[in-house]
């Protein structure tokens, strides 16, 4: 550097000595040229021009260009320092550090400064913003999911409802249906019902017609039993003029017998035909008795005939009356099944449309039901979404976590802080161990802190018990086992910066997790270990 | 009866008339009846006795009738008899008529054996067996018996 400040001071006095030279060359050629001429005064005036024109140089020149040499050089020091501080801070930005960033932009200018800070808290802002945001789109992702995860799960409920009910349907449209056919073959008994009573009608009528003309018979017989019975009491009056006349004969035979006997021996013959006489009359009287005795059997007879033909009569009005009351009855009664008839095709009818209804019913549930599995699928894309949604809820945190921000939830500086606790405690196990434990209690998110030394060997962990549970600690989690291997510890050794591993799964509870490693410097700012955190993702919007 | 008569025949031969009256069979001797007459009115006699049914008309003559059968048991006398015997009286007293009311006449029989005894009524002469069965003979003198008869 010296070297290129004294050529940079010679190149300074070129220009003032060459413009000597022309002058002098100038003038010495001008004078030559002016000999001939012999104007003295003409020279001296070139000579004092020149002069003037060396002093104006120097002053207005020379003097200004030294000074302006001056600060340049303190200008181009000033530079190289903001440019190595400009590179520092884009060096932490480029890494996410906005902390550092800030730190490392104090020697810059305050404009640029200012502007740098600027960017950093915007970008913090925006970090923040990203991670809050992150944060609720997750929360909103998991309701959703849960959300859509009770729809599907009623939606195949009600998908199955839909098929039971569609089931239900079809039952119902196949009783309708067979309502409709037992309908139909109730309408056609009823018609043949109706026919057959429009016959008995006719029937009940002829019965009417033939048991008024057997009313009228037996009124005739009445009539003529009624006759035979005037009859018989003439036969009666008849009967006793013979019995009379029997009876005077046989008193006339008496009186005659009682001549005879006046008579003596010449009336005997008399006497025997007197008897004879009498016999005869009491014969004839014991005929008339016979005769009545029939005749009162006879009379009898025509009385209970009287008496049959009466109660006929009466019993064929009952029975003529009885028939026309069910003329009507069954005219009645074919009205009815006329009416039933009627009601049975209207049922036949109704059910035919009640059964068409459920037709219409059967496919639209099926397309309900359709719609519900619709519904159900793209409930479970939803989920699908909503589970990408969390995934990349879950990324942009990640990706947030990349950068430190000056925000309780930037681990990157949450962890900075507790280096910054662990630099005073590197040489003592059980302070480490205790930090350690505070800085679970105060991470429920975090389910393994850990410290190893330089070489990777595990020095210290504390587990954390509410999310490992009662689950036995893997033979990797111990102290001294070596971590040197790992991709978080290769990363913070080689850079000395924060480390943020991608998703795997924990060996401690088999959720998803991802570990940040920071580097952990004594007071000396010596790099005594490396600090790292295991953050289980099913509690990462604990953040 | 006419001794005539009763020469003619042969001896204990007599000629009954068999009549109903009261329940009871009555044998009335042939020769004594004049007739047997059927619906014979007769007009109740004021005073009387009870047997004595009143006066009836036969022949142009006025005829008293009896009920025979109130007249011999003396029970109650009836109305309906459906004929009357008429009995004419021999002797000084010929041509006396007397009507015996009974219910039928029933035959004229001629019987040998003579009436039995017995009965302490005067109107019964006896008693006979027709057929079989028991009827008496009606003491029809006793009927006529006058009180000059009686103390004669």
């Amino acid at each position: 550097m010296p070297e290129g400040r004294e050529l940079r001071g010679l190149r300074g006095w070129v220009g003032p000595g060459l413009l000597v030279m022309v002058v002098l060359v100038g003038g010495a050629l001008l004078d030559a040229a002016t000999n001939e001429l012999r104007e003295e005064w003409l020279v001296r005036a070139f000579l004092v021009i020149g002069v003037l024109a060396i002093v104006s140089y120097v002053m207005m020149v020379y003097l200004p260009q030294r000074r302006t040499a001056k600060d340049l050089l303190s200008l181009q020091d000033r530079y190289q320092v903001q440019c190595e501080a400009l590179g520092r801070t884009l060096d932490e930005l480029k890494h996410g550090d906005m902390v550092a960033a800030a730190d490392t932009a104090a020697p810059l200018p305050d404009d640029m400064r200012g502007a740098v800070e600027g960017a950093s808290r915007a970008l913090a802002a925006l970090i923040q913003q990203i991670q809050t945001s992150s944060v609720e789109v997750a929360t909103a992702a998991g309701t959703v999911q849960r959300t859509s995860s009770e729809l599907a799960s009623a939606s195949s409920q009600q998908a199955a409802a839909v098929v039971e009910i569609t089931a239900t349907t079809e039952e119902l449209a196949r009783t309708a249906g067979q309502i409709a056919s037992n309908a139909a073959s109730q309408a056609e008994l009823a018609a043949h019902a109706e026919e057959t009573g429009d016959a008995g009608v006719a029937s009940v009528e002829a019965a009417v017609v033939g048991v008024e003309a057997v009313r009228q018979h037996v009124e005739a017989i009445a009539g003529r039993a009624d006759t035979l019975g005037s009859r018989s009491r003439e036969i009666y009056r008849i009967l006793d003029l013979i019995t009379e006349i029997a009876q005077e004969t046989h008193i006339l035979a008496l009186n005659a017998a009682i001549e005879a006997s006046d008579a003596g021996e010449y009336g005997e013959r008399f006497s025997v035909v007197a008897e004879e006489v009498r016999r005869l009359a009491e014969r004839s009287r014991e005929s008339v008795d016979s005769v009545r005795s029939h005749l009162d059997e006879f009379a009898g007879s025509i009385r209970g005939v009287v008496v049959a033909t009466e109660e006929g009569t009466k019993a064929a009005q009952q029975v003529l009356h009885q028939s026309r009351a069910s003329e009507g009855a069954i005219t009645t009664l074919r009205s009815a099944l006329a009416d039933t008839a009627q009601a049975a095709r209207e049922i036949s009818l109704a059910t035919e449309e009640q059964r068409t209804a459920s037709d219409q019913v059967v496919m639209t549930l099926r397309e309900v039901s359709e719609v519900v599995q619709r519904i159900a699928d793209g409930l479970s894309d939803y989920t699908g979404a909503s589970d990408r949604l969390n995934q990349l809820a879950l990324s942009i945190q990640l990706l947030t976590q990349s950068f430190r921000i000056e925000s309780q939830h930037s681990l990157k500086h949450q962890l900075s802080k507790w280096t910054g606790r662990l630099q005073d405690f590197t040489g003592n196990l059980e302070a480490v161990e205790g930090l350690l434990e505070e800085l679970l209690d105060e991470c429920p998110f975090v389910e393994l802190v850990y410290m190893v030394d330089l070489s990777g060997l595990m020095i210290s962990f504390v587990a954390n018990r509410d999310l490992v549970e009662d689950r036995e600690l893997p033979g990797s989690v111990a102290v001294g086992q070596s971590y040197a291997d790992r991709p978080w510890f290769q990363a913070v050794a080689r850079e000395g910066r924060s480390a943020v591993t991608p998703i795997y799964d924990s060996l401690l509870t088999g959720d998803p997790c991802f570990t940040i490693a920071v580097a952990v410097h004594d007071a000396a700012d010596a790099m005594v270990g490396t600090l790292g955190v295991d953050i289980n993702l099913l509690n990462w919007m604990k953040i | 009866m006419t001794m005539d008569q009763e020469v003619a025949r042969p001896a204990g031969v007599r000629r009954y008339l068999l009549v109903r009256s009261g329940g009871a069979g009555w044998a009335l001797p042939a020769d004594q009846v004049r007739r047997v007459v059927r619906g014979l009115t007769c007009h109740p006699a004021p005073g009387a006795r009870p047997h004595l049914l009143g006066l009836a008309q036969f022949g142009g003559e006025p005829l008293a009738v009896l009920d025979l059968n109130a007249l011999v048991t003396g029970g109650t006398p009836r109305s309906d008899h459906r004929a009357t015997v008429i009995l004419g009286r021999h002797g000084a007293w010929s041509g006396a008529v007397l009507g015996l009311a009974i219910d039928e006449a029933l035959r004229v029989v001629t019987l040998a054996d003579p009436p039995q005894p017995g009965s302490p009524n005067p109107l019964v002469e006896g008693t006979l067996n027709v057929d079989g069965d028991s009827v008496k003979v009606l003491n029809t003198a006793h009927l006529f018996t006058t009180p000059e008869d009686a103390d004669a």
